[in-house]
C-alpha cells in the first residue's frame, strides 16, 4: 500500500520535472528561432555592404588600360577573412563580378566567369535564381566613367554562414540542458525532503500521539500542517471528553452498585432486627438512586437517537413550567426550599415537543430545587423570548460551569444527590428545539439557566 | 483495629462503616480528600481504605501526601474505574492493595485483614500465644481447642496483645485502638475488658506494668 503523501510527493516532484522538459526545449527552440533570424540580418547586411564597396571598386577602375576578357581573380576583403577563417575558400570561390564598359562590353569579369544575365537597367540588390541556383546580386552604374558593374554571391554561402554561426550559439545550450536538469531535479528533491521526512513521523505517530508537529517545514507546506495541527488539538479535546465521560460514567455506574452490595452485606450480617431494618431501608434508598439513573440514561439515549423533535406542536412552556413547578413544590418544600408559582404572565409558544419540553423544565426545576439549601427559594422570570429558572443557592463554581453540561460530570464536593445527566438532558433537549441554553451566575448570587427562544 | 475509611458516597460510605463495625473494626469514616489527609495524623490506624475519587483533593493526591510525610499504614485504594493505569497509578503513587468496585465487604475485610498481618511481618493468618489461639477471619479463640467466649470489645483487646507479642502497649494508644472518634469510653472501661480476659485466660496472660502499659504475659505462665 503506498501512503498518500508518496504519491502527492512523487508526483509533484514529477510534475515540476515534466513541465521544465517540455518548457525547456521550447525556450531552446524561440531562442535558436531568433538567433537564426539575428545572424541571418547580421551576415547579409556585412556581406551587402561587402558587395556594394567592391562594386565601386571595380568601378573606378580604368577600363582603357585593361585588355579586354581578362579576368582577375578578387580577394575578398580581409576584415571578413578574418571574421570567418575556416569557411575562407567556399566564400572566396563564391563571389562573382562582371565589368562592363559604357557600350555594354564586357571588360572584366571573375576567373569563374557566370553566365549571368547583365542588367543595364538595374541599380542596387536583388536576388536571382539562375539555374536553380539564388544569387544576390548588386548592380552598379558609374555616371564619370559609364561602367556597369555587377557583383555577385551565392545565396547557399550565405545560409552557410547563418547556419554555423547560430550553431555555435546554440551548442552551449545543448550542454547546459542536462546540467540544468539534474539541477532542478536535485534541488526539488532536497526541497520536498522535509515532507517525505514529516510523512515519516505522520505514519509512526501512535493514535494517542496528539501533539503537535514542530517539524521544519517549506513555506508553502506550513499552512497544511498548522491545520493539522488544529486538527490534532481538536481531536484531543473530543478524546478526553470521551475518556472522561466513561470514566466518570464508570464511577456514577460502579458507585452505587457497590453501595448496594455492601448495604446488603451488612443486612445480612446484622444480629438485631433494627440494624437490619436500617440496612434494608438504605438498599431501597439506593435502589431509588439507581432507578433514576437508568431512567435518565435511558432518556439520554432516546434524546441521542433523534434528529428532529417527534411530534411537533404549539406548545405554551409558561403553562408547561407551571404544572412542573406545583408537582415539584411539595417535595422542595419539605427540604425547605420554596417554590414560588408562577403567577398571570403572558405565555411564551413554542414549536416542540409537550412531553420532551416537560422533562426538560423538569430537570431544570428539579436541579435548582436539589442545589439550593434549605431556606432558599426557585421561581421562574419570563419575557417575550426567554424563560429563566432561578434560584438563590450557592450557584455553580465558575470553572465548572462549562463542563456542568458534560455528562456525569458534577462539581465535586457535593452534598446533593444527583446523577449528572440532568443538564445534559435539558441541552440535548434544547437543541433539538433550536433553544440557546445559557447557564450563569447571578452577580447578587444563586444560579441562572436561561432558555432562549429562536427569533425568527 | 482501627481503620479509616475515606468514601465520599454516602450509601457505600455507610454501608462499609457499618459493616466493618459488625466485623470488629473500629472505623472512622472521612467524606473528602482534605479532612481524610489531615486524620491520619490524629489516630494510630491499622489500615486504610481509601476511594480514588474524591471531592476537594483526590484520593491519589492524599495517599502521596502520606507517603511523603512518612506514613507507611497499609492503603488500600477502591477505584470505580476499571483502566489498568489507574490502579498502576494508585499502586506506584503508595497504594498496598487495590479494589475495583462494586466489590464483597468479605474481600474487602480479607484483604485488609492481610494487609495488616504483613504490615506486622506476620503471614500466618492465625495468632498464636502458647495454647490460645485466635483466628481473626473466623472470628474465635481456643484454649487447647476449646472454644473461649468472648465479647466484641475483648476479643479487639486480646487481638491487639497477641499481635503485638512482646510489646508494651501504653493505655492511651489500646484506647484510641479501641474506641473510634465517636464513641464514648468510662474511664475504666479498659481495665474491665483486662480483667474479664484475665479471669477467661488466666490471671498472667495479661501483665500490668504500672505507669508504662500492659504486655502480653510468659508462655509458661499462661498454662498455669
Amino acid at each position: 500500500m503506498r501512503h498518500p503523501t508518496d504519491v502527492v510527493g512523487a508526483s509533484l516532484q514529477r510534475r515540476l520535472l515534466v513541465a521544465l522538459l517540455i518548457a525547456l526545449p521550447l525556450v531552446w527552440i524561440a531562442s535558436a528561432a531568433f538567433n537564426l533570424y539575428a545572424a541571418h540580418d547580421r551576415v547579409n547586411e556585412l556581406f551587402d555592404t561587402e558587395q556594394a564597396f567592391f562594386a565601386q571598386m571595380l568601378a573606378s577602375v580604368n577600363l582603357e588600360a585593361q585588355n579586354s576578357g581578362l579576368s582577375i581573380r578578387p580577394t575578398s576583403p580581409r576584415r571578413l577573412r578574418e571574421l570567418f577563417e575556416d569557411s575562407e575558400n567556399d566564400i572566396d570561390d563564391d563571389i562573382i563580378f562582371q565589368l562592363r564598359d559604357a557600350s555594354g562590353r564586357l571588360v572584366l569579369s571573375d576567373v569563374n566567369y557566370t553566365d549571368l544575365p547583365f542588367r543595364f537597367d538595374a541599380i542596387g540588390f536583388m536576388d536571382e535564381r539562375v539555374d536553380g541556383k539564388m544569387w544576390r546580386l548588386f548592380y552598379f552604374h558609374d555616371e564619370d566613367n559609364g561602367a556597369y558593374v555587377m557583383v555577385g554571391q551565392r545565396m547557399s554561402s550565405r545560409t552557410k554562414l547563418v547556419w554555423r554561426l547560430a550553431l555555435g550559439q546554440m551548442l552551449p545550450w545543448i550542454v547546459a540542458l542536462p546540467v540544468l536538469f539534474l539541477a532542478l531535479w536535485w534541488g526539488v528533491r532536497q526541497g520536498l525532503k522535509p515532507l517525505s521526512q514529516l510523512k515519516q513521523d505522520l505514519a509512526h505517530r501512535s493514535p494517542d500521539n496528539l501533539t503537535p508537529i514542530t517539524q521544519k517545514v517549506p513555506e508553502e507546506v506550513q499552512p497544511l500542517v498548522d491545520e493539522l495541527n488544529h486538527l490534532f488539538a481538536r481531536l484531543h479535546q473530543v478524546l478526553s471528553k470521551e475518556r472522561r465521560f466513561t470514566a466518570d460514567a464508570a464511577h456514577e455506574l460502579r458507585t452505587p452498585l457497590a453501595a448496594l452490595r455492601v448495604q446488603t452485606e451488612v443486612a445480612k450480617l446484622s444480629e438485631d432486627e433494627v440494624s437490619r431494618q436500617r440496612a434494608l431501608n438504605k438498599i431501597l434508598s439506593g435502589i431509588d438512586r439507581a432507578t433514576r439513573l437508568v431512567e435518565q440514561l435511558l432518556t439520554l439515549a432516546r434524546l441521542d437517537h433523534l434528529d428532529q423533535v417527534p411530534d411537533r406542536q404549539r406548545v405554551d412552556v409558561m403553562t408547561l413550567a407551571a404544572s412542573v413547578m406545583l408537582e415539584l413544590g411539595e417535595g422542595a418544600a419539605r427540604r425547605g426550599v420554596v417554590v414560588e408559582p408562577i403567577g398571570e404572565v403572558p405565555a411564551l409558544w413554542i414549536e416542540g415537543s409537550p412531553a420532551f419540553l416537560s422533562i426538560l423544565l423538569r430537570n431544570l426545576i428539579d436541579n435548582a430545587i436539589r442545589y439550593t439549601p434549605s431556606g432558599g427559594r426557585v421561581w421562574i422570570e419570563s419575557n417575550e423570548s426567554t424563560l429563566t429558572v432561578c434560584d438563590n443557592g450557592p450557584g455553580v463554581e465558575a470553572a465548572w460551569l462549562e463542563r456542568v453540561r458534560e455528562r456525569f460530570s458534577r462539581p465535586e464536593g457535593q452534598q446533593a444527590e444527583g446523577s449528572g445527566l440532568g443538564l445534559s438532558i435539558v441541552e440535548r433537549v434544547a437543541l433539538l428545539h433550536g433553544l440557546a441554553l445559557h447557564l450563569a451566575n447571578h452577580p447578587q448570587g444563586g444560579f441562572r439557566a436561561t432558555l432562549r427562544r429562536p427569533s425568527n | 483495629m482501627r481503620v479509616l475509611l475515606v468514601e465520599d458516597d454516602a450509601l457505600l460510605g455507610d454501608g462499609l462503616e457499618v459493616g466493618l463495625r459488625q466485623i470488629g473494626f473500629n472505623v472512622d469514616w472521612m467524606k473528602d480528600g482534605v479532612s481524610a489527609r489531615a486524620a491520619l495524623s490524629a489516630a494510630p490506624y491499622d489500615a486504610v481504605v481509601l476511594d480514588l475519587g474524591l471531592p476537594r483533593l483526590s484520593g491519589l493526591d492524599v495517599l502521596t501526601d502520606w507517603r511523603q510525610t512518612g506514613y507507611s499504614v497499609p492503603v488500600l485504594i477502591l477505584t470505580a474505574r476499571d483502566g489498568i493505569e489507574d490502579r498502576i497509578r494508585g499502586l506506584n503513587a503508595g497504594a498496598d492493595d487495590y479494589l475495583v468496585k462494586p466489590f464483597a465487604l468479605g474481600e474487602l475485610v480479607a484483604r485488609l485483614r492481610a494487609l495488616i498481618r504483613r504490615s506486622h511481618g506476620r503471614a500466618n493468618p492465625v495468632l498464636e500465644h502458647g495454647d490460645v489461639v485466635l483466628d481473626p477471619q473466623a472470628h474465635t479463640v481456643t484454649r487447647n481447642g476449646d472454644e473461649i467466649d468472648l465479647t466484641a470489645r475483648e476479643f479487639q483487646l486480646l487481638e491487639l496483645f497477641m499481635e503485638n507479642r512482646g510489646r508494651v502497649l501504653p493505655r492511651a494508644l489500646l484506647e484510641e485502638k479501641l474506641y473510634g472518634w465517636t464513641q464514648e469510653l468510662d474511664s475504666n472501661a479498659l481495665e474491665v475488658h483486662i480483667h474479664h480476659l484475665r479471669k477467661k485466660l488466666g490471671s498472667g496472660f495479661i501483665r500490668t506494668l504500672r505507669g508504662v502499659g500492659y504486655q502480653l504475659g510468659e508462655v509458661d505462665a499462661t498454662s498455669h
